[in-house]
């Protein structure tokens, strides 16, 4: 949105050196024999009216990520900040304020809903718990909500099963604006639906930032999608960012050879266009318990040199805005 | 399909659930062949029969509440729908197998991937302990599986999703089918491994001539592996054309729809799709146990016209190998 018009504030959203590792219990006292590393020094930001997109492979730490920033789950290290309020130090009750800030859409719009209580209460109780509004005004707030996301103000008393999978989604997407938020992580919230209702709810997070200014950390595995939402993408291979560039950037000149290797694979809507015979990845995605030492992703990189190996590559800006983490670049 | 002989043909296929809110048309009247070689492609909306007809070639339809109450599956000379429990059972997984839409579920957690591999090769085609376990191997290392030694006696929890599709692909091929049906096989997993699995089944596919259905709701997926599609809404067949017809100029309202609502990463990157609106096909797909007296599509259709509500379209030839279910003419 406008935000090339304001003076240089703090981002929106600054991830400053995040980690967050699972313990792995074995045996019968549950002793700690080792870790997870989901989350292994995760650094972006994201400035307001901003999408970013996040994709990498299955178990590659994006959700752990974006569970991280609401707090859902605990990070072991590193920096949040929201507006340049660290929020990594709060207590549960400073916690409770930074909520309604950041809010998160879920993949699965089946089981984020509670199949008791109609939809639009479920809204409701937001409003109340947070002290926005309650009763009648809430009711009519709710209302409101679901006009904007497309439903029925009548549909607020339907029971979650009584919605197709875009219609939940667009209840978890009324939900998540209830509190008005300057930030939502939406978690692959397009994974699970139809083709065909896909775009319809794409349309209405594109809609929403328009109208509101909301800024997007988009998950998704689907590459078309991110392109199609997001104004920059950032890549995770086994925990860490490997590399981050404008959309348009990224995809005419991809630098990481995994992300060369992600854009290849994607499959084109286009049989006149045949897949290029050399895409094709070997290996398996390494254990992100016991990742490869050197470069995480060198098990796999068809160019990887001794020191890849060996060597982490760090982090560099090697054109404005475009950071890659590749001894090759 | 007129030209090459089919290896296996669904002729007005229809199949029904018994659900409290009534009659599910799942299948209802699908007609589809493959040839040797050929890879047939069955995509559309979710819950629009594609499973259901894939499941009962092989009379996998839970029975109650699900029936096969028309049509036929004519296979090397027999209907499948009418032969013997026994020989039903000697074409699963042997002249005719299939990968499912979830490996975890489909690969039994308690058998080591060696053991289940083998255990069709000993049971259908007669094969000695240790030539079966040779087979697995072998397979394992065909799917590129590393460490074929050791995974032999692994077990499924032990692999990642990708190893498992892979170990659920070998198990498929080990005793050389006819037809090979994939429902959905890659859908649960990356790009990456996607672009690895769907390259193994082409380089099967050409060395041993088999027959795929491939199920997708992947568009980009058809594009690359399918040579003919059959598109199918509500429980019909609505639109059949080789692959490349049918994205040159799909025929059928609901195809048009789908090519035009999913996000194009060819168009964005030529740079004219700075996050344009998408075009939505609006509205749900009906319930099978209600629907209309005419064309199912026609309450999310912009060029419906009464005759689209009142009567079924008929399935018809359009141009040269290709068909749809529509009254209207599109525009080109
Ligand atoms: N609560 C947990 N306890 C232990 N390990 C976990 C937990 N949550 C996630 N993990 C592990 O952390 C890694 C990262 O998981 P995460 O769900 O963040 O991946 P992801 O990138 O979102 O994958 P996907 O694309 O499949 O959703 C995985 O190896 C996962 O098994
Ligand atoms: N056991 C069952 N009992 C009742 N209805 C069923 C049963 N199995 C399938 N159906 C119904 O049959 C219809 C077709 O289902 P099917 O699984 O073939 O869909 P699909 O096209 O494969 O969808 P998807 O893309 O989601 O896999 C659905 O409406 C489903 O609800
Ligand atoms: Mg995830
Ligand atoms: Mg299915």
């Amino acid at each position: 949105m406008a935000a090339d018009q304001k003076s240089p504030v703090a981002p929106l959203l600054e991830v400053i050196d995040l980690k967050t590792h699972f313990p792995i219990r074995t045996g019968v006292f549950s002793r700690v024999s080792g870790h997870v590393y989901a989350v292994d020094g995760v650094s972006i930001n994201l400035r307001e009216g901003e999408t970013l997109g996040l994709v990498g492979e299955s178990g590659s730490g994006k959700s752990t990520l974006g569970k991280s920033i609401m707090r859902l789950v605990e990070p072991t290290s590193g920096e949040i900040k929201i507006s340049g309020v660290a929020i990594t130090g709060l207590n549960k009750r400073d916690m409770f304020v930074h909520r309604r800030q950041v809010q998160m859409v879920f993949q699965d719009p089946y089981s984020s809903l509670n199949p008791r209580i109609p939809v639009g209460k479920v809204v409701a109780e937001a409003l109340h718990i947070h002290g926005i509004a309650s009763g009648v005004a809430a009711d009519e707030m709710v209302r409101e909500l679901f006009r904007r996301v497309g439903l029925r103000a009548a549909q607020t008393r339907n029971y979650a099963n009584e919605f197709s999978g875009g219609q939940r989604q667009r209840v978890g997407i009324a939900r998540a604006l209830a509190l008005n938020p300057k930030l939502i992580i939406a978690d692959e919230p397009v994974s699970a639906l139809d083709v065909s209702v896909q775009a319809q709810v794409i349309n209405l997070f594109m809609d929403l930032q328009q109208e509101l200014g909301l800024s997007y950390l988009f998950i998704a595995h689907d590459l078309a999608v991110v392109a199609q939402v997001c104004h920059r993408i950032a890549v995770m291979y086994l925990g860490k960012i490997i590399e981050v560039a404008n959309r348009d950037e990224l995809f005419k000149a991809p630098q990481h050879p995994y992300t060369q290797a992600l854009l290849a694979s994607i499959p084109i809507p286009n049989p006149e266009i045949k897949p290029a015979a050399d895409r094709v990845l070997q290996g398996d995605i390494p254990s992100p318990s016991d990742p490869p030492k050197g470069c995480r992703f060198h098990t796999r990189c068809p160019l990887a040199e001794t020191r890849c190996r060996t060597e982490e590559p760090p982090f560099k800006e090697g054109s404005p805005g475009h950071w890659v983490a590749c001894h090759l670049h | 399909m007129d030209a090459m002989a089919a290896v296996l043909e669904l002729k007005n296929l229809q199949t029904q659930f018994a659900t409290r809110d009534g009659i599910v048309r799942a299948v209802d009247g699908v007609s589809y062949a493959v040839g040797q070689g050929e890879t047939l492609g069955v995509v559309g909306e979710s819950g629009c029969g594609k499973s259901v007809s894939s499941l009962s070639i092989l009379r996998l339809i839970p029975d109650p509440p699900g029936k096969i109450v028309g049509g036929s599956v004519l296979f090397a000379g027999e209907d499948l729908t009418r032969v013997s429990e026994e020989r039903i059972r000697a074409v699963r997984g042997n002249e005719i197998s299939m990968i499912f839409q979830e490996p975890m579920t489909s690969l039994n957690p308690m058998m080591t991937i060696g053991k289940q591999i083998s255990e069709p090769l000993t049971r259908h085609l007669g094969l000695s302990k240790k030539q079966a376990a040779d087979r697995a191997q072998e397979m394992l290392a065909l799917v590129q599986i590393p460490d074929t030694r050791k995974w032999l006696s692994g077990y499924p929890h032990e692999m990642s999703g990708g190893m498992r599709q892979r170990v659920m692909i070998a198990i498929a091929l080990a005793c050389d089918p006819k037809v090979l049906i994939a429902d959905e096989p890659t859908t649960a997993l990356d790009v990456t491994i996607q672009a690895q699995i769907l390259q193994l089944i082409r380089e099967l596919q050409e060395k041993m001539g088999t027959a795929v259905i491939m199920v997708t709701h992947d568009l980009g997926v058809i594009a690359e592996v399918a040579d003919r599609v059959v598109v199918m809404y509500a429980g019909r067949k609505i639109e059949e054309a080789s692959v490349k017809k049918l994205f040159a100029r799909p025929r059928h309202p609901y195809t048009r729809g789908l090519m035009t609502a999913i996000p194009r990463l060819d168009k964005i990157t030529n740079g004219d799709g700075l996050s344009k609106r998408l075009t939505e096909i609006p509205g749900v797909v009906p319930p099978l146990y209600d629907l209309p007296a005419g064309c199912a599509f026609a309450d999310r259709c912009g060029y419906a016209t009464d005759q689209c509500r009142i009567e079924k379209p008929v399935f018809e030839k359009k141009s040269p190998n290709h068909w749809a279910a529509c009254w209207q003419e599109l525009p080109g």
